[in-house]
């Protein structure tokens, strides 16, 4: 795949505190909405039932239906076009790791495996600060990588600005 | 000598006198006439709309050569004999005020669009600005892991299945 001029760190891999920003952008709009949601269905019901329904923020079933809409918030973004709320704001987007763009079941398999890189003090997110292609455990196993989707010119004359080592890794 | 000759020799000669004595009776009847009539009072007896009335002024504006009466007037001198202070304390700002339509004005300068091209930049400065930073920090990050592994950094890496262009990595 040829890069086009002038694209500054378009396709070019996403650091951590890209990806953690927008992490963060995404849970706060999962709970947002959760939230939401759950004070709509208290209002529904009270509505027509006339009862409210006090939700136990500890109980199985918030925890299973949150953990539902987590999944299918970030599945659906990715498979869409690779691209949650807080990747689009953050101008990063997930592809396959050839660049091209990840199919739907990729975007799903992303998305079962992605819990698994919080294990043990979020372990699984090491690779992003230390691996050559700024790769999560999630991201190895579902064959993905997230990349720049913009040009970034502040960010770039920023950065040749700066008294840059010598290549070499 | 004839006596028809005569008489009009007699007449030539007086007629000069006689003419003379006429102008001057002339003269003093004038002046005593003129003396005599009150001007004021024969003027207000003038109707002047009246006698406006039978002048036809388009007529009369047709033989004027406005271009050339405004040549002969200064008007920087004319300017500086307006008191505009004057002028300005006699104008009701309220009242020309109330008779401006805002709306039109507003419609008509296009500020509507100008704000919402104003916010939609705003919007997309602050995007931009977020962006920057994240990026920065992503450097600041990635040049610090490197430094522990005594490694040099060449800014953030392009995926292997993606050719980069020679200039860029050189600049890289």
């Amino acid at each position: 795949m040829k890069r086009e001029r002038g694209q500054g760190l378009r396709d070019h891999c996403a650091g951590f505190a890209s990806r953690f920003v927008a992490y963060a952008v995404d849970l706060g709009t999962i709970t947002g909405v959760f939230m939401l949601s759950l004070a709509a269905a208290d209002y529904a019901a009270k509505v027509v039932i006339g009862h409210t329904i006090n939700w136990d923020k500890g109980s199985p079933f918030v925890g299973v239906a949150y953990a539902i809409w987590w999944f299918l918030y970030f599945a659906y973004s990715w498979a869409a076009n690779g691209k949650t709320l807080g990747a689009a704001l953050l101008g990063v987007r997930v592809v396959r790791e050839d660049g091209a763009r990840a199919e739907a079941w990729r975007a799903v398999l992303r998305a079962v495996v992605f819990p698994l890189s919080f294990l043990f003090f979020g372990l699984g997110f090491t690779g992003i600060l230390f691996g050559r292609e700024r790769r999560a455990l999630h991201d190895v196993l579902a064959g993905t990588a997230v990349v720049y989707t913009w040009e970034a010119r502040a960010a770039r004359l920023r950065f040749l600005s700066r008294d840059s080592a010598p290549a070499g890794s | 000598m004839d006596p028809s000759e005569r008489m009009r020799t007699a007449s030539r000669r007086l007629a000069e006198p006689v003419e003379s004595m006429a102008q001057n009776i002339a003269r003093r009847v004038i002046e005593l006439v003129v003396e005599t009539l009150d001007l004021n009072a024969l003027i207000d007896q003038i109707d002047v709309n009246r006698v406006l009335d039978q002048v036809d002024v388009n007529r009369l504006l047709d033989k004027v050569d406005v271009n050339k009466l405004l040549d002969q007037v200064d008007v920087d001198k004319l300017v500086a004999r307006v008191d505009v202070q004057a002028v300005l304390n006699q104008v009701d700002v309220n009242a020309l005020a109330s008779q401006v339509d805002v709306n039109a004005l507003v419609e008509r300068a296009g500020i509507e669009e100008i704000v919402a091209r104003s916010s939609t930049s705003i919007v997309s400065e602050s995007v931009n600005l977020v962006r920057s930073q994240a990026v920065g920090l992503d450097d600041f990050i990635a040049r610090w892991v490197n430094r522990l592994r005594r490694r040099g950094y060449a800014g953030p890496p392009l995926l292997p299945g993606l050719q980069a262009e020679p200039g860029l990595q050189a600049e890289q």
